[in-house]
């Protein structure tokens, strides 16, 4: 279990609620500066996974990697260099949001009272610093929630949907500060939702679990190749067709999917080369069409696939 | 370690609810002293309003304090695992044992604060409304309270430890009602007939605390021999170990 340029590496990590499997052996590997998408439907095991890293749940079986560390306590050591949101940020009611950070602050021996203020400024709570937390919005909350994540200058943040309750202008914010921070002072940053849009402007690489299970890793540069714009055909023979790409047109990264429909990456200046190819051939042409993948489709055609 | 304990007292000195149960029971206990000083003032032959009734009555009911430390103890965990906010000391690589064990002297700082307050005001205000009835009155009350709060220390502790156990603060409540009340309840019945039960029951808590039989013109309590005493701090520190270790066992089993 060493690839040495990921900071998170899991190997068969399973984490078993009763009769219900929660995480099914899952191998992962997060590189190192990179912005991780973490994709999944609700009750995928996104948050489960992040709180196994965490420590806040104990795995049923396999194990994982944080920096060097490979079990306890020197999970704890490495612990101390992630900030982390899980579910709903968790502070004390009755406390303001400086009470609550200052709280952290000094658990966490962070030095400098100024600290507290200045991640509050960071994340846009500046002006509701003296504001009890049960008296905050879900949004603000969310950001409070980011301020203590913040709140050590940690090389790894661990994000659990970090946008849910946010207004758009929020949305566009947060995502602005994280792309920042991961710019500029390279910090990897792990974040989970299932909401693709979410991530589409800011991961690097993604991860696609459903139902417990990791059915795709992939890097930002190929689900772009997948997904965008492309070609589908039908023809009467498929395979024959194929070949014929191959040959006459030297494609490679074509694909046939199972009912026999062709896709094609992008569109070619003349579209009707591909008419020509099999009306040449005397294969009967059914459809040609120019088509856009967006994440979403391409989400959904994984998880249909996983589920056959 | 250090930084832990320092964040508990932060926070615990910063909840409310603390000082309004301190101002509370000073509040019932003046409001015994000064019961007695008004009577005196309408009824000169009154004869209750002295320091030796008002400490002796209170000595009688050293059971109170162990019922206060359960609602102290609530106050201190602050009910964080509906909460989350210990989910992000363990997200941020503290041990759950560091965890649990920095809220005990945070939890003993404040629950010392509300019996020093309160015991200073009743005392205070009994010298200084009520007729003085002696000396001993007042020794054998602070003896007495020595040699109970071990036992009161170990209700404190009960309660957070059958929290993390049980994971809800009412199942906590319900439960140290259970061991803390019920159980000495039922040994000290069984005590009438089985010889075991009675010597068990004179080591439970709640037992100690409570008990006492008629000793010539006033009430003789476990605390009123050196042995008694020995036997009161010995029980109490006997039960804030099991509790601990039990609040231990219950934090590093939790799933947050």
């Amino acid at each position: 279990m060493n690839d040495g340029n990921a900071i998170i590496q899991t190997r068969q990590l399973t984490k078993q609620y009763g009769q219900a499997l929660a995480l099914d052996h899952v191998d992962l590997s997060i590189p190192k500066g990179s912005i991780y998408g973490l994709v999944g439907n609700n009750g995928a095991g996104k948050t489960t996974l992040l709180k196994i890293l965490l420590g806040q749940v104990f795995p049923s079986f396999g194990g994982f990697r944080l920096w060097e560390a490979q079990e306890e306590p020197a999970w704890r050591k490495n612990r101390r260099r992630c900030g982390a949101i899980i579910e709903a940020p968790g502070f004390f009611p009755h406390m303001t949001a400086v009470q609550n950070l200052e709280y952290y602050r000094i658990q966490r021996g962070i030095p400098g009272k100024e600290k507290v203020m200045e991640k509050l400024e960071e994340v846009g709570l500046g002006d509701a610093a003296r504001k009890k937390f049960r008296q905050m919005s879900l949004g603000m909350k969310q950001r409070l929630g980011l301020a203590l994540a913040l709140l050590g200058e940690p090389e790894l943040l661990l994000l659990d949907e970090p946008i849910n309750g946010l207004d758009p202008a929020g949305i566009m914010e947060i995502r602005a500060l994280l792309q920042k921070l991961n710019r500029e002072k390279r910090i990897t940053i792990l974040i989970s939702s299932h909401i693709l849009a979410e991530l589409e402007n800011m991961a690097t690489d993604y991860g696609f679990l459903n139902r417990g299970k990791m059915i795709q890793q992939i890097s930002a540069k190929r689900l772009h190749e997948l997904c965008g714009i492309y070609m589908q055909i039908r023809v009467t023979e498929p395979e024959r067709y194929a070949a014929l790409l191959e040959r006459e047109l030297h494609l490679t990264d074509y694909k046939v999917l199972p009912d026999g429909t062709i896709h094609i990456p992008g569109v070619p200046e003349d579209v009707t080369v591909y008419g020509k190819l099999a009306v040449e051939q005397g294969i009967g042409l059914l459809a040609l069409e120019r088509r856009e993948m967006h994440l979403e489709d391409y989400y959904m055609h994984l998880t249909e696939r996983a589920e056959q | 370690m250090t930084n832990c304990i320092k964040s508990e007292f932060y926070r615990v000195f910063q909840t409310r609810s603390i000082y309004l149960m301190t101002g509370a029971c000073l509040a019932a206990v003046l409001l015994i002293n000064v019961g007695l000083w008004i009577m005196s003032v309408f009824d000169e032959n009154f004869q209750w309003a002295t320091t030796r009734f008002t400490f002796s009555l209170m000595e009688g009911y050293m059971n109170i304090p162990l019922f206060l430390s359960a609602v102290m103890g609530g106050l201190i965990v602050g009910d964080e695992l509906k909460h989350r906010t210990v989910n992000n000391s363990v997200a941020f690589g503290l041990s759950r044992e560091k965890i649990y064990l920095s809220k005990v002297p945070a939890g003993l700082a404040a629950s010392a604060l509300c019996l020093l307050v309160t015991e200073a005001g009743y005392i205070g205000s009994g010298y200084l409304l009520l007729k003085d009835g002696g000396a001993e009155y007042t020794l054998s009350l602070l003896k007495g309270t020595a040699a109970c709060a071990p036992a009161w220390i170990a209700g404190l502790v009960a309660v957070m430890s059958l929290y993390y156990l049980t994971g809800s603060m009412s199942a906590s409540i319900w439960s140290w009602l259970v061991i803390m009340v019920a159980v000495p309840a039922v040994v000290s019945v069984l005590g009438m007939k089985f010889a075991f039960c009675e010597r068990l029951s004179s080591w439970l808590l709640y037992t100690m605390v409570s008990y006492c039989v008629p000793g010539g013109d006033w009430l003789l309590y476990n605390w009123s021999t050196g042995a008694g005493v020995l036997k009161c701090l010995e029980a109490g520190f006997m039960g804030i170990l099991l509790f601990t270790a039990l609040g231990i066992m219950g934090i590093r089993r939790r799933e947050l």
